[in-house]
Formats: C-alpha cells, sequence, structure tokens
C-alpha cells in the first residue's frame, strides 16, 4: 500500500469523481477541443455576452436578497438598495448597464453570425437556440425595466397591455394574463417578478446549455473564405480533416483572446457603472398625472419610435402581425438559405440588410430620445414668451400671447426654440403667413394640425391672430398693428358670439 | 534583487486598491440621497411650482409675460389672501386664468394652494407696500358714470390708447384698449386691476401703463398730473366695459377675407 499523502488523496477523490460522472471528459472535451486556427478577434463576442449574462446572474441573486416584489414596498427597496446597502447603488448599476451590455453583444455576435454565415449546415439549430436566447434576453431587459416600479415602468405595462388589447378577440384575455387582472396591480409586479428571476433566466440557462453545446459538437465554423460555399455533402469530413490538421486547441489560443476581450469590456462596465450609476428608479407612478412622458430604456427607444410615427391606419396589423412574423423568418433562415457561399463579398443582400437594420434602428433610437412628434404637455403653463416678443404690443396682441398659452399651442409650437416640437416653430410665422392665411389655418387646420375654428370665439381669434403676425423673427421693430398691411383687425367686428361671457370657456 | 522588487509592487499595487476602495463611496455614479420635494410655502418650493404651472402666461420672473405680472409688492399687498388663494384655486371667469384646484384630475389640494399663495408673498410681497392711492382692487358691479368715464378716457387715457388706430401710421403708441375684440377678452376685474395698478413692466411706449395716481397724457400729449379716484376708476371701467357689445366700427370689407379663398 502506497503513502497516503494529500496530494495523492485528493487525486484518488477526483479520479472517484471522475470515474462516476465523466466531468473531466467533459471539461477536456470542452477546454481542449481544437478549433480553426484563423477563429480570431471575430469570435469574441459569444463569449462576452455569457460573461455579461453571469454578471447579471451574480448581481441579480444579490440585489433579490434586498429587493421587495410587492407593489407597495418595491420602490421604497430600491430606494434603500441605493442609500442604505454598503455599494448598493453600484450593484444596481453593474446590474443596470450589464444588462445593456449584454444585450448590444447578443446583438453584435449575432451580426456577425449573419454576415459570416456562420449559420448554415451544420450549425442551423445553434443559430435557432440563438434567436430563441434573442428573445429570452430582449425580455429579461423589458422585464427589467418594470422592477423599479417607477412611472416609466407603469407607463411601459400601460403600453404594453394596450397593444395586447388590439389582438382581436382574445385581447382582453391577452391583457389579463399579462397584467394578472383586468389592471396594472401588485398582481402585475409579482407576474414580472416571476418572468424576471425564475423563467426567463431558466429558459436563458436551458438555451445557453443547448447553444454551447451545439457548438462544442459542430465546432466553431471557419472565417469565410470567398469560392469556398458549404456543400452539406461533404462539409462534415472536410471540417474535421482541416481542423484536426492546421486546427489548435481552444485554450489557450483561442481562449486568450476571449479573456482579454472579457477583461476588457468588465472594466469598462464598472467604469460605466461608476460614473453613471443606476438606472432609476425614476418618478413615482401617478396615473393622475397626463403630462408624464415615459420613455423606455435606451434599447427599446427604436420600437418606441416606430409605435409613434406608424400611420395609425396600420397600427393594429403592424403591431400584432410584424413581430411574429419576422421572428419566424429569423429562425428559418438557416433553413432557407442552408448552403453555398459564406463570405460577405458573396452575400451583399446580406450586408446590405445588416446596414439597413443597423441604419433603421440607429436613426430611430436617435429620434426617440428627443420624441418631437410628441406635444410637450405641460409647455402652456411652464414654458414663458421671450420677453422680446411680448415688449411694445398692444392689448389685444398682448391677450392673443395669452390666448396662443391658453389654447395650449405652445404644447406643439415653439416660438424661439422654447415649446413643442411637434408643429412648426412660429418664431417667424408672420413672415410666412398673411392675416388671412393664419386666421384659416387656425379655423381649418391642416398639415397634422386639428382644426380650432368651433373650440375659439371670434375675439380669441382676432387676439390669436394679431399677436402671431408680430412674430416677424425679432428683426423688425415692434409698431402698431395698424402699420402692417396685413391686419385688418382694426376693421374687422366681433361676430355676434352667442354668449360673449362665455369666450373663457369651452 | 527580484523579490525586493515584487515586495514593492505588492505594496504599490495594495495601496491602490485600499485607495481606490476607500475613494468608492465619492464615485461620480454614486446617487444622492433622496430628499422630500420642498414645500410650496418655501423659496425653492414656491419656484419650481411656480415656473411649471404659471410661467407660461405671467413671465418667466413673475414679470414682462402676457398676463399680469405677480412680482408687484403693490398689488400683493393690496389683494387679500382669501381672495388670490380664490383666483389660484378657481380661475377667473371671463380671463384666461384657469383654476388649479378643485375636481379637476391634476389638481392641486387647498393646502398646497395655500402654502403657495403664502411662498409667493415671502418671495415676492412686501408687507409695507402701499399702494398711491387708497383704491379698493375688487370690482364691485354697481352704479357707475360711463359718460364720465368717456370723459375720463378722453382725457387722460387716449393719447396712448388711441380709439381708431392710425391705419398705416408708425406713430408708437400703445395700442386700442377699446377694441370690442380686446373687450371681449377680458373681465371687468381685469380692467379694473389694470388701471389702479398699471403696468411697468413691459417697456412699452412712449411710457409705461401708470397707476391710478397717474401721471397721464391728455389727448395733446400733454402731462396730466393727480390721481384718479376709486369712482373715476368705476366710471372708466363702466365705459369700457359698454363698449364690449357695441362694435364701433364698421362691417368688414370683403376684399380681405375673399383674397385667401381664390387661390
Amino acid at each position: 500500500m502506497s503513502e497516503m499523502t494529500p496530494k495523492r488523496a485528493i487525486f484518488d477523490a477526483l479520479n472517484w469523481l471522475d470515474e462516476r460522472t465523466g466531468l473531466f471528459w467533459i471539461l477536456r472535451r470542452s477546454v481542449f477541443h481544437r478549433v480553426p486556427r484563423n477563429a480570431k478577434w471575430w469570435y469574441v463576442f459569444g463569449s462576452a455576452t455569457m460573461m455579461f449574462f453571469t454578471i447579471q446572474i451574480v448581481t441579480g441573486i444579490v440585489l433579490a436578497m434586498f429587493y421587495a416584489p410587492s407593489a407597495a414596498q418595491a420602490y421604497e427597496s430600491l430606494v434603500y438598495i441605493n442609500e442604505q446597502v454598503p455599494f448598493g447603488w453600484m450593484l444596481r448599476a453593474m446590474h443596470g448597464w450589464s444588462s445593456n451590455a449584454m444585450c448590444l453583444m447578443m446583438l453584435v455576435h449575432m451580426m456577425q453570425v449573419f454576415l459570416h454565415g456562420s449559420y448554415k449546415y451544420p450549425r442551423e439549430l445553434t443559430w435557432v437556440a440563438g434567436v430563441f436566447l434573442c428573445l429570452t434576453t430582449l425580455g429579461l431587459a423589458f422585464t427589467g425595466q418594470i422592477m423599479r416600479w417607477d412611472a416609466d415602468a407603469y407607463w411601459g405595462l400601460g403600453i404594453g397591455a394596450a397593444i395586447m388589447d388590439r389582438a382581436p378577440g382574445i385581447g382582453n384575455q391577452l391583457r389579463a394574463v399579462m397584467l394578472g387582472g383586468p389592471q396594472i396591480s401588485g398582481a402585475t409586479l409579482s407576474r414580472f417578478f416571476a418572468l424576471h428571476v425564475f423563467i426567463l433566466p431558466g429558459s436563458a440557462i436551458a438555451l445557453i446549455g443547448f447553444h454551447l453545446y451545439s457548438v462544442l459538437r459542430q465546432g466553431i465554423s471557419e472565417m469565410p473564405k470567398a469560392g469556398e460555399p458549404v456543400v452539406p455533402a461533404t462539409y462534415r469530413k472536410e471540417y474535421e480533416e482541416r481542423t484536426h490538421k492546421t486546427g489548435v486547441p481552444f485554450y489557450p489560443d483561442a481562449a486568450r483572446r476571449d479573456m482579454v476581450f472579457c477583461g476588457a469590456a468588465l472594466i469598462v462596465l464598472i467604469g460605466i457603472a461608476a460614473w453613471f450609476g443606476p438606472m432609476g428608479p425614476g418618478e413615482l407612478p401617478d396615473p393622475t398625472i397626463i403630462e408624464a412622458s415615459p420613455r423606455p430604456d435606451g434599447l427599446f427607444l427604436w420600437i418606441y419610435s416606430a409605435l409613434a410615427l406608424l400611420p395609425p391606419a396600420s397600427e393594429t396589423f403592424l403591431l400584432l402581425a410584424v413581430p411574429p412574423v419576422a421572428i419566424a423568418f429569423l429562425a428559418a433562415i438557416p433553413f432557407i438559405f442552408n448552403r453555398g457561399e459564406r463570405a460577405p463579398s458573396q452575400r451583399p443582400v446580406s450586408v446590405l440588410i445588416v446596414v439597413l437594420l443597423c441604419t433603421a434602428i440607429g436613426v430611430l433610437t436617435w429620434l426617440g430620445m428627443s420624441s418631437p412628434w410628441g406635444p410637450k404637455m405641460d409647455a402652456w403653463t411652464s414654458t414663458p414668451t421671450a420677453v422680446q416678443y411680448l415688449q411694445q404690443r398692444t392689448p389685444l396682441e398682448l391677450q392673443g400671447a395669452l390666448e396662443f398659452q391658453f389654447a395650449q399651442c405652445r404644447n406643439c409650437h415653439a416660438i424661439d426654440d422654447a415649446g413643442g416640437q411637434r408643429g412648426p416653430d412660429l418664431t417667424d410665422v408672420a413672415t410666412r403667413l398673411s392675416w388671412d392665411q393664419l386666421m384659416r389655418q387656425i379655423q381649418q387646420g391642416g398639415g397634422n394640425m386639428p382644426a380650432y375654428g368651433k373650440a375659439l370665439s371670434s375675439s380669441e381669434m382676432q387676439a390669436l391672430v394679431a399677436f402671431l403676425s408680430t412674430l416677424d423673427g425679432g428683426d423688425l421693430a415692434a409698431t402698431l398693428p395698424g402699420a402692417l398691411e396685413q391686419q385688418p383687425a382694426r376693421d374687422a367686428v366681433p361676430q355676434a358670439d352667442a354668449n360673449p361671457a362665455a369666450n373663457s370657456s369651452r | 534583487m527580484i523579490r525586493p522588487m515584487m515586495r514593492v509592487n505588492t505594496a504599490v499595487a495594495l495601496t491602490i486598491a485600499l485607495a481606490s476602495l476607500a475613494a468608492c463611496d465619492q464615485l461620480p455614479g454614486k446617487p444622492a440621497l433622496r430628499v422630500a420635494p420642498p414645500t410650496l410655502d418655501t423659496a425653492a418650493g414656491f419656484a419650481g411650482f411656480y415656473s411649471e404651472n404659471c410661467a407660461g402666461c405671467h413671465g418667466a420672473d413673475g414679470t414682462q409675460g402676457p398676463a399680469r405680472p405677480m412680482r408687484d409688492a403693490v398689488y400683493l399687498a393690496a389683494v387679500p389672501d382669501d381672495a388670490m388663494f380664490n383666483m389660484l384655486r378657481n380661475g377667473i371667469e371671463g380671463t384666461r386664468m384657469p383654476g388649479f384646484g378643485g375636481n379637476r384630475i391634476t389638481a392641486v389640494d387647498d393646502a398646497a394652494l395655500t402654502a403657495f399663495v403664502k411662498g409667493m408673498r415671502t418671495a415676492w410681497g412686501n408687507a409695507s407696500a402701499t399702494a398711491p392711492t387708497n383704491i379698493a382692487w375688487a370690482h364691485q358691479p354697481g352704479k357707475a358714470d360711463a359718460e364720465h368715464g368717456r370723459e375720463l378716457f378722453d382725457a387722460r387715457c387716449v393719447s396712448c390708447h388711441p380709439r381708431t388706430q392710425p391705419v398705416g401710421s408708425s406713430a408708437t403708441v400703445s395700442g386700442s384698449v377699446t377694441d370690442p375684440f380686446y373687450l371681449r377678452l377680458v373681465s371687468d376685474q381685469h380692467l379694473r386691476t389694470s388701471i389702479v395698478f398699471g403696468r411697468n413692466d413691459l417697456n412699452s411706449a412712449p411710457a409705461n401703463m401708470p397707476s391710478a395716481a397717474g401721471p397721464f397724457q391728455d389727448g395733446n400729449g400733454q402731462r396730466v398730473d393727480g390721481a384718479l379716484s376709486s369712482s373715476d376708476v368705476d366710471d372708466l371701467v363702466a365705459y369700457l366695459s359698454g363698449l364690449r357689445s357695441s362694435p364701433l366700427y364698421a362691417p368688414p370689407t370683403s376684399a380681405a377675407q375673399s383674397k385667401d379663398e381664390t387661390k
């Protein structure tokens, strides 16, 4: 019997374990499997996505120890984490920013796989799992936003519920399933909490397992070369021969690049989290504040813009039909384009699609940040008119300036960049429209502007136009209304309003 | 040779790690402690509420808006708390002043409005500010001599507020207040307030609108001293009020209106 040293004991124990589980065989297979020599920096994005997911799991578990998933306490518990828990704010910041980073890396990874045609035979199911991982990740990001339980979460849910409601026939039922009842309530938060911490992470782990298993089984795709199309009948044999001959073990060759990139990404993440801090929680939700302008987190801004800019008649169809069709198509891509060239240079349409999609999403995100299509609901009480447009004006023109606020023109129209951006800026409207044209535009509307003819009395209309016709961009000195040719107010007579006293109330 | 070097390196790394750990609590991302919003009777609370709800019409700093300037110690001293509260809560009938309290969906509760009135007095009021004349601020419907009001108007107002605007002229006057369009948009109280307190914030030409204390100008632009009396103000308001429903001008010519429609 040999001497029993500690080293020997550990070795024996590990052997015992390996004999029963095959653990070392799996580890050896995964760590030292041969990968193509030319698989270089393009291949790090998937690993980075997984690293961020690991960070999400770790920070998420710690956050769950402090977070109270009840409607009454969720918000308070977040404030508690921010203010009382040592480095709680950093934890929240890491979780929030890492979520964004994970989505970003995932999209880059997906784009790389698409551009390199890596989804073709025999990696179809790897791609399909990836598509479902993409949906799961976006689902995690969306449900994570709901956990903040602030005004943005509240209104985001409201919009989601309104979309569900549009489904023909089963809209009400769908909404009830989503909200856990007819309205947004404590049950809604519980539901999204379960999704965010159990269902979606569980699905993600299972899908990642399958995704990685597929990668190991099929091997990492080589860098695409023009003139080397995928032919299913011969591909596998050739791939195995090549990787056996010229491949390198995953560790340390390819793993080194993964580690360098992930390390750098982690440092950047910590820096961003430390610098920008946690996201929210924002304002407390208050259903009576109709001025709230809820806006989703950056990742979903493009959807928000697209929804805002859709022609109203097409909304229901596009909202309900496009996402399932798009997802089904995405998942079907490797089955439709199963073989042939992989190199981007031989697949210009694919490159064009990626460029167009990135441009569209980028532009929509940028629009979503400023959302110029939305009226600024509080501008009428909070945005004063610059003094130079009020000085040396007649009493009637001043009343017009007052009417401009009171009739909430300001919510859509800016003067000197102050006010809503939905309609044109009116700083120099008098140089563009005559008195009659102003009158007609207000009365009859046109473009996207509603008609105000029925809402304003003749006096209000006169005052408003009198004020607007002084807006000459500030270049001309203000003079009497009569001094400007196109101002017939002096000659007009008020129409017989049914009840002059009711002028102010409508 | 290598060992001491490594020890120094380790020490430096440890120091940096400890220092950065200590500095962690001052990182820029750390959210500020949440504090309760200031109440409306404090300067900050008042300013916040004012800029969100009032600045649009009453001007960014309480003056130079299209509506009555509120940064006016004399006016604030003249109007009692309950009247101010009522105007804020219910709005003012016949004007563009909306109510901010009551049963509206976004109503501000009465306590907050009371605090706001207090905040406004703290910010812009001055208890010792007294009106140059002792004329009551509130309009009381009752007997007044509109004919005397017309005479007063001719004697003291018309040089800045001509009845018929000199068409095509660039004469600097402040514009008509006898214009029925204008009169239909303002209440008698607005007319009274304008006459009693004047309006000196808008740099109107040729002079600012004086309070009831004067001085005024006669029809020839000559200075007229002497304050208006309480009944003078009543008469002026009665005169202007009477013009509201009686058009002064000839019916409009159709030329101006049909011009656009022929396009």
